[in-house]
């Protein structure tokens, strides 16, 4: 599995401390993406100008003349790299770096295992991404993780392989699962998701739940702060019964800087933010109709 | 003139702010407290004047101790403010200095003692009193030096000044405050019969100790008065919001050596040592934690003083209810709140000597180094492993060029430098202190200094043996050698194995050369070596049993002395705050740092190499065996408000402190940081690359953030743009 970061002490994404594992790759395209670097399902080489110092290293040693420190700038050709790393090895400022590590479930246990004296009853394991539950091998992550005590919980998009979806849910103590916009042909333009496909797998992550789960909504101001949207998230919360309740989380326009690291246009807009207003309204309309926002 | 509650707002790290119980009266009393209205005051009168008194210089080194304490007892101003619920004032500033606040022709005759916690129990349990009695029985043995008999004498003065001082004051509260005069009026003289009569006892002895110029700790303060506040409760004699206030009153009283804004600036030492130990077990082996424990709790979750550091005491018998409480008020920031790890510690003092019984009464000394209140003379000596490592055993400061074979021959040597060390500062000790050293334990006599008799009255068994403090007259003198720089040491030599003898990137010669100039036109090396390996506090294995290795030696090399001698000579790990003053003498280290970098503080790790967060931090602390650091070992964790915001904020504190006790962990101490960090992470991102924050439905390293979403935390944090 390709795995981008794994990062201890995680308070914020699921119960107590908990060792967050991110995957790299995701079958969706939403324009809006907040880990573009978890897009790719590829290996991919980021470079940060702003942590480059310029030393020339790097030229040095490129098969390719990917590099061309001058002038005091660095200027990285993309295009011409074959990802031989050999930059990345002698880069002294960290400015180089692979995304994306392959390892095994083993592997990854064995890293989660680090913080085991933390977690307690209640933490463990989050997998994340990217999107988990496309990971052919998360199945034996999670049981791996089941046997060793780990309690395990992951963050979807609603677009993973059902069966995994399905395994993952009936594994794990806890999960977050994305509804990205109730309109199927924004949500299609926006996301490249089918709706019918993302209601079936929460419905089938509910019925096989383990625990219990919650919704996570973006919302953007003038993309999906609608009442259709609304109504849709109603109508699915309501048809569950393992859902605690949905989390209105508003987009941010901070991820620009991420996407250029990897070569990508940076499509960050900040006025897709909503205001405080604008999200009171959404939880206020949403109470209305019987939705619980936690 | 009418009072302005509104003024009163308590800064607080956490979104949320800090609860509101007390009463606007209270509240307010600490607002001004805060604000250094009466440290200010006790500025104004630093001194008493013995100039006058007849015959001083030819008085005797007790006569004259006797008068000092007297003539402050007799003449230091009285301060009995309008909102206080206890009474007695520590009014005169030379105190705050450090030293017996009463001068002879303009100098001061004696320092002040602290680095201590007295028996507060026996003053409070039996009255001071008591101690008339057991010296008054104690001259009637035959055994005394005709200096024994006066030292004796002086400890009744002492008594007799302290009755001076406390009619004083009951003289004005018995008409401005009947009330207090009620529960004020028999103690600390007689036994205190309930909560409020112990409450005031306990405050007016440490009154008279801080106005008298001494600094002691107040220790477990909940185990002293949670037997009388659930009796009172019970009988209905107290209601918990009376509880509450009255110490509160405790707490505010305690700040008045908190001065304004003219006070300039130093090394932040505002606090006086007056260090309070919460929960933990009793000799029994059960849980102390009573009402009053929560209660403190409550004190300072709602009021910001720093000035009574509080330690808890976590053992596997304490309650849930004490971790949430403890991390509820650890959110609002500032560090009040640390914990120890009391197993670790119990075993780390009966096995070096102490007895079981007695380290199960352990508090501390004004800092987190443990000691028997009541039964221990402390001091410490702090030196620098680093300088040991690079000045003594790779010689930058100077043109003798080393050469070493393999690593281990460089850390071999390194280990014989640091054992001289110890030998030094160990040998000094015994020689400074002891009459005839090397005659053994119990033949060897302590040299004679000046007195202390404020402090010897709770000092338990300076009655029996009749002597002071200084001077052996305590159960316990322990004076333990403190290492500093362990994380820079085990770093420096870590880079060293990998740089020269693994990765072979530089010879070990041309290393030290560039050492030497300082890493100057080697940027490429210096931050080849800072950046891609893996230091202290990452929870990497190899550089972690170095840093293990280090400390274990060096407890070893203490154990050559340990208890054998009358001083006891046990190992523990500190810097506080002297990376400041190293800084410019160490040389510029392996693992890329300059001379001039303000280096790794306690057992924590060097600033900006620790980048895998909290739980990482504590398990490289305690990959070392820290048993054997016997009066402790230090780590500072530092946590965004972000990281521990909400619910799961607190379950968070919560199991870093579970996870701290399952990894043997010594002492602990959790900052939660504010905006004017953040600002200084922002100018100096590598000194703070561990620190976490809450982003929005997640959290990550405030550090990998960029510019963008920094600001925008900040500006949350601050509720504006800054």
């Amino acid at each position: 599995m390709l795995v981008t970061k794994i990062q201890r002490f995680s308070t914020h994404d699921g119960p107590g401390i908990r060792t967050a594992v991110f995957f790299k790759g995701c079958p969706l395209s939403c324009f809006w993406c907040h880990n573009p670097e978890n897009k790719s399902f590829d290996r991919e080489l980021s470079f940060d100008p702003k942590i480059c110092v310029m030393c020339g290293a790097c030229e040095a040693v490129c098969p390719n003349a990917c590099h061309i420190v001058k002038n005091g700038g660095h200027e990285y050709l993309r295009s011409l790299c074959i990802k031989c790393g050999n930059c990345v090895n002698i880069c002294p400022a960290g400015a180089l770096e692979f995304l994306g590590k392959e390892m095994t479930p083993a592997e990854i246990l064995k890293e989660v295992l680090s913080d085991k004296a933390f977690y307690g009853n209640e933490g463990g394991i989050t997998l994340t991404g990217g999107e988990p539950l496309v990971q052919k091998d998360v199945p034996q992550l999670l049981e791996l993780c089941d046997e060793s005590g780990i309690s395990c919980c992951f963050e979807t998009s609603g677009a993973g392989d059902p069966d995994i979806s399905k395994t993952a849910a009936s594994l794990c103590d806890f999960f977050f699962v994305d509804i990205k916009d109730g309109n199927p042909d924004r949500l299609l333009k926006n996301t490249g998701a089918d709706i019918s496909q993302l209601d079936a797998n929460i419905r089938l992550m509910d019925k096989y739940a383990r625990n219990k789960f919650a919704i996570r909504a973006i919302l953007l101001k003038g993309v999906n702060s609608d009442k259709e949207n609304y109504d849709h998230i109603g109508g699915v919360f309501k048809s569950l019964k393992n859902c605690i309740g949905v989390e209105l989380l508003p987009y941010h326009a901070l991820y620009g800087n991420k996407c250029l690291r990897i070569g990508l246009s940076d499509t960050s807009c900040k006025d897709f933010v909503p205001d405080a207003d604008a999200l009171k309204e959404a939880e206020v309309y949403l109470k209305s109709i019987g939705v619980v926002v936690i | 003139m009418e009072k302005d509650y509104r003024k009163v707002v308590f800064r607080s790290a956490y979104s949320g702010g800090r609860p509101v119980r007390l009463s606007d009266e209270t509240r307010f009393f600490c607002y001004e407290s805060l604000e250094g209205r009466y440290g200010d005051e006790t500025m104004s009168v630093p001194f008493v004047s013995l100039d006058g008194v007849e015959g001083f210089e030819s008085m005797s080194p007790f006569q004259k101790y006797d008068t000092a304490v007297r003539t402050i007892c007799g003449t230091a101003p009285v301060r009995v403010t309008e909102s206080e619920l206890l009474c007695g004032s520590g009014t005169l500033g030379g105190a705050i200095f450090a030293q017996v606040p009463a001068q002879y022709k303009g100098n001061c005759i004696f320092p002040s003692i602290n680095h201590l916690t007295v028996d507060f129990f026996t003053p409070v349990y039996k009255g001071v009193n008591y101690y008339k009695t057991k010296i008054e029985k104690r001259l009637l043995k035959s055994d005394l030096t005709s200096r024994q008999t006066e030292y004796l004498g002086s400890l009744l003065e002492t008594i007799k000044s302290m009755e001076i001082l406390h009619g004083r004051y009951m003289e004005i509260v018995k008409k401005s405050k009947p009330s207090v005069y009620k529960y004020a009026k028999n103690v600390p003289f007689k036994a205190a019969k309930n909560f409020k009569e112990a409450l005031q006892s306990l405050w007016f002895c440490f009154s008279f100790l801080r106005l008298t110029g001494n600094w002691p700790g107040i220790g477990r303060i909940d185990k002293i008065l949670g037997p009388y506040l659930e009796k009172d409760l019970e009988k209905g004699a107290v209601t918990l919001d009376e509880a509450r206030e009255l110490l509160a009153s405790f707490f505010i009283k305690g700040c008045e050596w908190v001065r304004g804004v003219d006070a300039g600036r130093g090394s932040g030492d505002a606090q006086h040592y007056q260090n309070i130990v919460l929960g933990g077990t009793d000799r029994d082996g059960n849980d102390i934690t009573n009402a009053v424990t929560y209660l403190v709790l409550d004190v300072v979750e709602e009021l910001p003083i720093g000035d009574f550091p509080i330690t808890v005491r976590f053992n596997e018998k304490s309650p849930e209810k004490l971790y949430k409480r403890v991390s509820e008020v650890i959110r609002h920031g500032g560090g009040t709140v640390a914990v120890y790890n009391e197993k670790t510690v119990l075993e780390a003092m009966t096995r070096f000597g102490y007895k079981k019984e007695e380290a199960a009464d352990f508090a501390n000394d004004g800092c987190w180094e443990v000691q028997v209140p009541g039964a221990t003379r402390f001091s410490y000596c702090p030196f620098d492993s680093l300088q040991i490592l690079l000045n003594d055993t790779l010689k930058l400061s100077s043109d003798e060029k080393m050469s070493f074979g393999s690593f281990e021959e460089i850390k071999e040597a390194f280990f014989k430098n640091l054992e001289n060390a110890v030998d030094f500062i160990a040998n000094d000790l015994l020689q400074g202190m002891l009459e005839n050293p090397g005659a053994g334990r119990n033949k060897e006599k302590f040299r004679e200094l000046f007195p202390t008799s404020a402090i010897d009255l709770f000092e338990n068994d300076c009655i029996k043996r009749a002597r002071g403090y200084l001077e052996g007259g305590t159960r316990y003198t322990v004076i333990p050698p403190h290492i500093g720089g362990g994380a820079d040491t085990a770093n420096s030599l870590y880079a060293i194995k990998k740089l020269c003898f693994e990765d072979n990137v530089v010879s070990l010669e041309r290393l030290l050369e560039i050492l030497r100039n300082n890493w100057e036109g080697e940027e490429y090396l210096r931050l080849y070596a800072r950046n891609r390996y893996t230091y202290y506090g990452n929870d990497n294995p190899e550089v972690d049993a170095i840093s293990a290795e280090i400390f274990d030696r060096f407890s070893g090399f203490c154990e050559k002395y340990g208890t054998k001698h009358a001083v006891w000579i046990p190992s523990g790990v500190s810097t506080f705050g002297r990376q400041l003053e190293w800084k410019d003498r160490r040389p510029a280290a392996p693992f890329g740092s300059k001379r001039g970098d303000i280096l790794a503080g306690n057992a924590s790790p060097t600033p900006g190499t620790d980048l895998e967060g909290a739980t990482a931090v504590i398990k490289s602390y305690c990959a070392a065996d820290l048993t054997k650091q016997v009066t402790g070992s230090a780590l500072d964790i530092k946590l965004f408000p972000h990281t521990v915001s909400g619910s799961d904020g607190i379950d968070s504190i919560t199991a870093l402190i579970k996870g701290f006790q399952n990894l043997g962990g010594y002492f602990m101490q959790l900052d939660v940081a504010d905006v004017n960090v953040l600002l200084e992470a922002q100018k100096d991102p590598a000194a703070y690359k561990s620190l976490s924050v809450r982003v929005s439905g997640w959290n990550a390293r405030f550090v990998s953030l960029d510019e963008n979403w920094q600001r925008m935390i900040i500006e949350r944090e601050a509720g504006g743009a800054v």
